[in-house]
């Protein structure tokens, strides 16, 4: 299999706080991989400097071949867009949008036609168990749909790469697997390589493969420590 | 994305509205005030102006042949008449506001108010007061206001000389009744003592929502929403609010005008394209964009680095005790 997003020797700072001392990484086409690691190691900012999001003081980000950090805004903005997937712990959702119009605002974003756009973001409420729950707006939905409405957003466009920091984390964890469930049987349907950042290793579990991050750095996968 | 921005302004929810019409009525007040301001002023000035050209000021400087003045109040009926007797002292000599010509000894003009009054009496009871020839009807240049009961009498410059409060006149109306600086003393007021508080009104509303807005905001760049595109979000929501609140504005400027209007007082009537205009740029626009120039600022923050837009306004930080 092929390599699809790699981060070489990649640090970065917060002013003088340093987050990441050299991380790498590599994931390969259709992985699942799990990001693990004690709170504040670095993994939600390895994690923005893979999407782009984040553009590392020193270091290479490459994804399907090409280098990322070096990008502009703009064409980082399309990627993340076109290409990538995002389900975060929480405050993803506009709040101002209904539930469909959420799942639909990558596709809305990148010029797809409201009424189509809306079309293939009804198909998954049905996929995801959230019937019914088109019309919502986020205030008005529990933490698991909201969640799962995140997941349908991050994987509406049809995304090589989605994403995930601590998906589950503000879920009770029976409703945490139901959410993981979806999001690893939609991914495999669709061929998306995951990137998930978890510090529990029951969801860590749904990974092929884990990597522990440790002060800013990526250890060997097999010096997990639960 | 200007679809959407006004759908994201207009359709989004109990609580987007709710601060659209917080901040669209913030700047109807604003917009409402400083019309009725510029109009009240603009009235006074104008009010004054035609005081003026009733009761000029002496003046001798120039050239021209100066006109003799004179102006009285006469009462009938305890009605208040203004008799303004002037005589020409050459071809030079200025006219008299609201008259075509300086009537000549034993010819005069009526206001339409005192024309009406003289219709309505025999002629041994008032119109006997002014004998001659009749030579029309006073315009509203000349009226403070259109039931000013007024007349404008011509006499030889020895008979006019001879009345109480004879002054030669070199020209009638034509300065401004009000200095420019005291007009921008009166705004200057009135923007202090009404616009400010309405302003910090403004600013407290858009700063309440800002909250709100960096959060969709970060939530619409996490899914890649372009700096381009949120711009053009943030400010169709911005004049969305200044469209509506400046059309607030003008009708509760019209509301207002209206009795204004009613008192029969014609300048009140006044508000110059000009003023409209100074409105729309100064109050409602720029106020209204302030959100949009906010965000503008804190994108430029969030660039260098800041996790706040990854991880969106809001939300929790995350737990740091535990471990994994
Ligand atoms: N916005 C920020 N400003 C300053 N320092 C930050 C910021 N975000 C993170 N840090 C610091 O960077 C380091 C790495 O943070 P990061 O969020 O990547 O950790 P994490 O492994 O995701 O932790 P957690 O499991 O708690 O989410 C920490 O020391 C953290 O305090
Ligand atoms: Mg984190």
């Amino acid at each position: 299999m092929s390599v699809v997003i790699e981060a070489r020797d990649v640090t970065f700072a917060f002013g003088q706080t340093p987050a990441l001392r050299g991380a790498s990484v590599a994931v390969e086409a259709g992985e699942i991989l799990a990001i693990m690691g004690p709170s504040g190691s670095g993994k939600s900012t390895l994690l923005h400097c893979l999407a782009g999001i984040l553009v590392p003081d020193s270091g290479e980000i490459s994804f399907a071949g090409a280098r990322l950090d070096t990008l502009a805004e703009t064409q980082r903005s399309s990627l993340r867009r076109d290409r990538f997937g995002f389900v975060f712990q929480f405050g993803q959702l506009v709040p101002e949008l209904t539930a469909v119009e959420n799942v639909a605002l990558p596709l809305l974003l990148s010029g797809v036609r409201r009424t189509s756009a809306l079309e293939r973001a009804k198909a998954w409420f049905a996929r995801l168990g959230l019937d019914g729950l088109e019309e919502r707006r986020s205030g008005e939905l529990s933490g698991g749909q909201a969640q799962r409405v995140a997941l349908a957003r991050g994987l509406v466009a049809e995304p090589q790469l989605l994403f995930a920091d601590e998906p589950t984390g503000a879920l009770d964890s029976l409703t945490g697997e139901q959410v993981m469930d979806l999001l690893v049987s939609a991914a495999r349907e669709q061929g998306t390589t995951v990137i998930l950042v978890t510090h529990e290793a029951r969801i860590a579990a749904y990974a092929d493969r884990e990597v522990m991050v440790r002060d800013g750095r990526v250890n060997a996968p097999d010096r997990i420590v639960s | 994305m200007i679809a959407f921005g006004l759908r994201l302004a207009v359709a989004g929810g109990r609580e987007a509205l709710t601060r659209l019409v917080v901040i669209a009525a913030a700047v109807a007040v604003g917009s409402g005030l400083l019309l009725t301001t510029l109009a009240g002023v603009n009235a006074v000035n104008a009010q004054l102006t035609r005081y003026a050209a009733v009761y000029p000021n002496a003046s001798t400087a120039g050239s021209a042949d100066p006109l003799w003045w004179s102006t009285r109040d006469d009462y009938f009926h305890g009605q208040q008449i203004v008799r303004i007797d002037v005589a020409g002292t050459g071809p030079d000599a200025p006219t008299p506001a609201g008259v075509p010509s300086t009537p000549g000894p034993g010819e005069f003009y009526a206001s339409p108010a005192l024309r009406e009054l003289l219709a309505a009496h025999p002629a041994d009871q008032l119109a006997d007061r002014y004998p001659g020839r009749d030579l029309g009807t006073v315009g509203p240049a000349g009226l403070p206001s259109p039931d000013t009961l007024l007349a404008i009498v011509g006499g030889t410059p020895d008979a006019v000389r001879a009345l109480p409060h004879a002054r030669q006149v070199s020209n009638v109306g034509d300065t401004p009744a009000l200095p420019e600086a005291t007009v921008d003393l009166i705004l200057g007021v009135i923007a202090g003592g009404l616009l400010f508080p309405v302003l910090i009104f403004i600013g407290t509303a858009t700063r309440l929502s800002a909250a709100r807005r960096e959060q969709r905001f970060a939530a619409m760049r996490l899914v890649g929403a372009t700096p381009r595109q949120i711009a053009t979000v943030a400010a169709v929501e911005a004049a969305a609010a200044a469209v509506a609140g400046t059309a607030v504005g003008f009708g509760l400027f019209y509301a207002f005008r209206s009795p204004l209007a009613a008192s029969r007082s014609p300048v009140c009537r006044s508000s110059p394209p000009t003023c409209r205009w100074v409105c729309w740029t100064s109050c409602s626009w720029r106020s209204a964009c302030r959100p949009a120039r906010r965000w503008r600022r804190g994108s430029r923050c969030a660039g260098s680095g800041s996790h706040r837009w990854a991880s969106p306004a809001g939300s929790p930080p995350p737990p740091r005790a535990r471990t994994g």
